[in-house]
């Protein structure tokens, strides 16, 4: 989540102390400010700019199929991914693919009914937690959106429901208990919950980072509940991003190429397969013969895989394995340079402001670089 | 560099010029003077025969935001790519995308286009989108009229003052160039489960109706001096009878300026067997009977389309007619909105009607500076339907083939087949430039005068008006070439247009304690500020 109050979403217990700890926040700041690789590595050897840049172009250009992927970054890395993407004829997606794809899925066969950040905050008061451990995956939600007191129109902060492991069970059997369908099995499980939704105003399905192996099926029958529930009463559903520039990177991509993630230019124009595109699956598959890997957000090294590989990437990004053919590390969002970054349910892109002067380009300069290499068909 | 348009028939109504042949004359991005000596020319175009105008002007035209966006990610079936229009320029190939909006807006001769809904806590990436847009001129209206804190100004019975200092404060925020109100209080209520709400019903929790916001908001505007007047979606879209609704907000406006949005979906009576009947009559003889009024049609054309609003309650309330069937409803801080796909079919009874309403209410509003040519796009066809819509209101003869075509009923009871008024190229080039810069404050383009920017499109004259506007011989947009026989040659950045009336600072006291107590960042967090905007979209905000 982008630690909404603050300027930026790395470094804020640094600035602002006794707000409690985002420790994600930390890592970030303290790994952004240690970093030091200012110059390109080809195979871990440092190059100039110039024979990178050159290197760079070749590969591109050469590649039948380029993966642009990663895409762990702030929107100015990811318009750069989009851009790349078109001008080289390749694919992009994202690491979180899989979550972004799975609720496409979902959102482009019926659509859904849902709510916000701040309107959860302000005035749900009933919030069915969704999801995995919220500690580590969304540490400062609590505070922020859970436990506050000052809200519209009520001091008290919303009852707080979290779903255990049963949780499509729970689920179904509580949209067919709302829905007035007889049940063969015992439904007294769900007495607590049922009759909290039914004393609540505004209860809110808070769909959070989710391990489950029945991930779909349980954010499905969540939107048919909300959908159900709203005839008669108010409902909706939270739907939160599992961070890393996921929501920036779909969002960004749809109005730069119609879609979104998993679009591929191969054919000269967009085409959106949420299954075909998949970066693993092409890489796997050999499909992509070259790997463009972007990660300004995170020092996380790149997936190790047969094809050659161009990190755009953080400039603390060390490598366990075999170096990368291309590493060009370029400017952190909210560390070196100015950029924004949606907020985990999408309405609102954070502004992030630069911290420190850096030598390093931005990933768009870089990629505007590589562009220009070769001319657009006339 | 000195470029002399040569020869073109002139249509220029700020200097009440129709179709005279003349020259224009271009100092890089602006009009100028003829200079004594022609011959100082460096470019000349020759342009005998052909039609010229000032670059269009869409005020009302959904192109940018999270709604518009989450639209686009819904529906990918409906923007299918083929090919690549233009491989010289990136993302020519992806249908309805930033870079199409703007390269088919250049194409029809448009340089300049309205957001028109851009919620504040979404602005920023309104400006995101607007920046990606090339070639044309844009700007957005914020919207206010469900955000909490004003509707707590009004419950505490704020003086006018402190609420003008607000909405101005609204506008530094969001970086727009005027406010809408949309079914003012109605997101509000529906958070509330109420499911509809009229101009005097009273917003749950507040203690003021609908009409109390909307007032209050137009008065803001006019005591700001704000050049656009508030921009009113109102109440009740889309019900039958709701004239009654769209008339009683004109009595409510009181003598002072207000636009009303997208009529044609309040131009509906709820007389006859099917409850559903044209209102447009009453409606148009309202706006001909206060000239503090103007309206845009939001005309509805026959096809797939979509639509995407900030009228939460009333999109919750369409999700019915949804086709194909998926819908979306989101609500976040200060409003929320809807996207319901949507087919009008000519044979159908109530689309058809729709359509010759809103043709009824062009022909009839016999005032071309104050009834505006637009189809709200996407929600009564996407722009890209433009030139069909010029060529219904330019020809009768191709109307009254289509009253043939349509659900005979509807042709029937409409007064269409009656009205035999043809809009001619002036009262275009009233409509479509010299009325929508005068409506938006924009003073430096919409006419042909010495010193406007030098935004011109140049039309080949032709029977079928479809054609004749719908791929312009020639645009300039700020002077430089940018589309030659309907295709895009050259692409540039445009500019982003708002306006930045003044306030007492205190306001942002209020606002900065209300941010911290209520929202999840800080209020200087949330102002846009237009060095960040153009650092990092590349976004060129012009303050007027
Ligand atoms: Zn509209």
């Amino acid at each position: 989540m982008v630690c909404d109050d603050l300027s930026l979403p790395l470094h804020n217990e640094q600035t602002i102390p006794g707000q409690g700890t985002c420790e994600k926040a930390v890592t970030g700041f303290t790994l952004a400010l240690e970093a030091t690789q200012a110059m390109p590595l080809l195979k871990g050897k440092e190059i100039t700019w110039t024979e990178a840049l050159t290197k760079a172009g070749a590969l591109l250009r050469e590649a039948n199929h380029p993966l642009i992927h990663g895409l762990i970054g702030d929107l100015i890395d990811s318009k750069a991914a989009h851009k790349l993407a078109e001008h080289f004829a390749g694919t992009v997606d994202h690491r979180h693919g899989d979550a972004i794809a799975r609720n496409l899925r979902i959102y482009q066969q019926g659509g859904w009914q849902v709510s916000s950040m701040g309107e959860v905050r302000n005035r749900a008061d009933l919030v069915i937690l969704v999801c995995d451990d919220l500690e580590t995956t969304l540490p400062r939600l609590q505070e922020k959106v859970l436990h506050s007191e000052a809200r519209l129109h009520t001091s008290a902060p919303p009852t707080v429901y979290t779903l255990d492991e049963n949780r499509l069970e729970t689920l179904s059997i509580l949209r067919a208990r709302l829905a007035n369908k007889p049940l063969q099995t015992d439904t007294s499980a769900t007495d607590e919950l049922l009759s909290l939704i039914n004393k609540a105003d505004y209860p809110v399905f808070m769909i959070g980072p989710l391990q489950d192996k029945a991930t779909e099926l349980i954010i499905r029958t969540c939107v048919g509940l909300v959908r159900d529930m709203n005839e008669q009463q108010r409902c909706a559903l939270l739907l939160l991003g599992t961070g890393e520039g996921d929501i920036t990177a779909q969002l960004s991509g749809a109005w730069h190429n119609g879609f979104g993630i998993r679009t591929s230019f191969t054919k000269g124009y967009p085409v959106q397969d949420l299954q075909m595109h998949s970066g693993d699956r092409l890489l796997q598959s050999g499909e992509s013969d070259l790997l463009v890997w972007i990660s300004t957000l995170s020092s996380d090294p790149p997936p190790n895989v047969t094809q050659p590989t161009i990190v755009i990437g953080h400039p603390a990004m060390t490598f366990k394995t075999d170096p990368p053919e291309l590493f060009l590390p370029v400017s952190i969002p909210g560390i070196h340079r100015a950029g924004y970054l949606h907020r985990a349910d999408g309405l609102r892109m954070v502004p992030l402001n630069a911290l420190i002067e850096s030598p390093l380009s931005s990933s768009a300069a870089l990629c505007e670089q590589l562009i220009a290499q070769e001319p657009r068909p006339c | 560099m000195l470029t002399r348009l040569k020869g073109a028939r002139l249509y220029d109504p700020v200097n009440q010029i129709n179709g005279e042949v003349g020259d224009v004359w271009i100092r890089d991005n602006l009009i100028c003077a003829a200079p004594d000596n022609p011959a100082e020319a460096d470019k000349t175009i020759n342009l005998e025969g052909k039609i010229l105008m000032a670059g269009a002007i869409d005020i009302h035209s959904h192109i940018a935001g999270g709604n518009v966006n989450s639209a686009r990610v819904l529906l990918p079936e409906q923007h299918l790519a083929e090919q690549a229009r233009y491989p010289q320029h990136p993302f020519s190939s992806a249908k309805w995308s930033a870079a199409d909006t703007g390269y088919r807006y250049a194409e029809m001769g448009f340089t300049t286009v309205v957001e028109p809904a851009v919620l504040p806590i979404n602005a920023a990436q309104v400006h995101a989108e607007l920046a990606d847009i090339p070639i044309i001129d844009t700007a957005g209206l914020a919207i206010v009229g469900n955000d909490d804190f004003l509707l707590r100004m009004l419950r505490y019975k704020a003086e006018q003052a402190r609420i003008n200092d607000y909405i101005a404060w609204t506008l530094h925020a969001t970086q727009c160039l005027g406010v809408k109100v949309i079914n003012a209080g109605g997101a509000t209520a529906f958070k509330f489960n109420q499911r509809q709400l009229n101009l005097d019903d009273e917003v749950p929790m507040y203690g003021m109706s609908s009409r109390d916001i909307l007032t209050a908001v137009q008065r803001a505007v006019v005591q700001l001096g704000i050049a656009h007047p508030v921009h009113v979606h109102c109440n009740n879209l889309g019900i039958p009878g709701n004239v009654s609704t769209a008339l009683e907000t004109i009595k409510a406006a009181e003598g002072m300026p207000m636009h009303l949005a997208h009529v044609q979906f309040y131009g509906y009576g709820d007389q006859g067997d099917s409850g559903f009947s044209s209102g447009a009559k009453a409606l148009a003889d309202a706006v001909m009977a206060n000239p503090n009024i103007t309206v845009d049609v939001g005309q509805v054309l026959f096809g797939q389309t979509v639509t995407i609003s900030g009228d939460v309650m009333r999109q919750f309330d369409a999700r019915h007619i949804a086709n194909p069937k998926k819908w979306v409803v989101w609500e976040g801080e200060d409003g929320g909105g809807g996207i319901v796909p949507f087919q009008y079919r000519p044979k159908n009874q109530v689309n058809a009607l729709q359509w010759a309403i809103g043709l009824e209410l062009f022909l009839l509003i016999d005032d071309p500076w104050r009834i505006f040519f637009t189809t709200d796009h996407p929600n009564g066809a996407p722009f890209t339907a433009y030139p069909e819509l010029f060529r219904l209101l330019m020809d009768r003869d191709y109307r009254n083939l289509w009253l043939d075509k349509i659900n005979a009923k509807s042709a029937d009871i409409s007064l269409l087949r009656h009205l035999d008024r043809e809009y001619d190229l002036y009262e275009i080039a009233i409509m479509t430039r010299a009325a929508p810069a005068k409506l938006l404050g924009l003073s430096d383009r919409g006419h042909l005068s010495v010193g406007a920017i030098a935004d011109i499109a140049v039309y080949q004259p032709q029977d079928n008006k479809a054609a004749l506007f719908g791929k312009a011989e020639l645009v300039l947009k700020d002077g430089v070439t940018v589309v030659e026989k309907g295709q895009v040659v050259h692409s540039l950045q445009g500019k982003t247009h708002a306006v930045a009336p003044g306030f007492d600072s205190a306001i942002e006291s209020a606002v900065s304690r209300y941010f911290d107590r209520y929202h999840l960042m800080k209020m200087d967090h949330y102002k846009l500020s237009p060095q960040h905007l153009l650092e990092t979209v590349g976004s060129e905000l012009v303050l007027h």
